[in-house]
């Protein structure tokens, strides 16, 4: 497997959630055209409801996963952890959700960015079916 | 210009999933933000990907955001302004 760009022990140091709040374990990858994260469920994982992980937990795997890959891809936030906030979220289909010990694979895209303000198309898959996808509206403060 | 305009407003309000409001509500000079169409300064990504996606005018600036998506008037103008540099 290709070693991630940003590892699980470092993965804290980029955005300003804390455990048991973070949502990503590695960025895999971080292009112009698209960003990519793994997420390990862990049984411990607070967002689980009877097994499941419920949807704004794969939201929130959406936003983090964008804030790591643009400052990865140096778009903002050289100063790190990065603050922001979540401005909105759209588009929002819910297809699945995953279960204890799947890996969540993200991909998320950069769909336009005004100053510090950055739109987000994220899409969340366990074993090539998709759980989720939104647009997320990203605001650095 | 008048179609440029009004095919604006009908983007807008889909784009932007604007419920019970018609291109008829949204005068040309208006402000869109605030007092206006109502809108918060976190909409205007909505209204940048409406100009990328449509018309292939990018705004990466605040500061040209500020005065280019102030209006119906405003938006068309700097469409056309692009559209024209390009020719």
């Amino acid at each position: 497997m290709k070693k991630p760009k940003v590892s699980k022990a470092d993965i804290a140091s980029f955005i300003p959630q804390k455990a048991p709040f973070i949502m990503v374990d590695n960025l895999i990858n971080a292009t112009p055209e698209k960003i990519e994260t793994d997420f390990l469920v862990l049984e411990e994982n607070i967002f689980l409801e009877n097994g499941t992980l419920r949807e704004f937990a794969l939201i929130e795997n959406i936003a983090q996963s964008s804030a790591v890959g643009l400052v990865v891809l140096e778009k903002f936030g050289q100063d790190r952890p990065v603050e922001g906030f979540m401005g909105g979220i759209s588009k929002l289909k819910v297809f699945d959700l995953p279960r204890v010990n799947d890996t969540i694979y993200t991909i998320v895209t950069l769909v336009t960015q005004m100053g510090n303000m950055f739109l987000m198309k994220g899409e969340n898959y366990v074993n090539g079916k998709k759980m989720l996808e939104c647009e997320v509206k990203l605001i650095g403060v | 210009m008048e179609n440029l305009k009004y095919t604006l407003k009908e983007q807008i309000i889909a784009e932007l999933n604007l419920q019970d409001i018609t291109p008829e509500d949204i005068e040309d000079d208006t402000p869109l933000f605030v007092e206006g169409l109502g809108l918060d300064s976190i909409d205007a990504l909505e209204l940048v990907v409406i100009m990328e996606k449509y018309y292939g005018v990018a705004i990466t600036d605040e500061s040209i955001g500020e005065k280019v998506l102030y209006s119906i008037n405003t938006m068309a103008a700097y469409i056309q302004e692009k559209n024209a540099e390009k020719q």
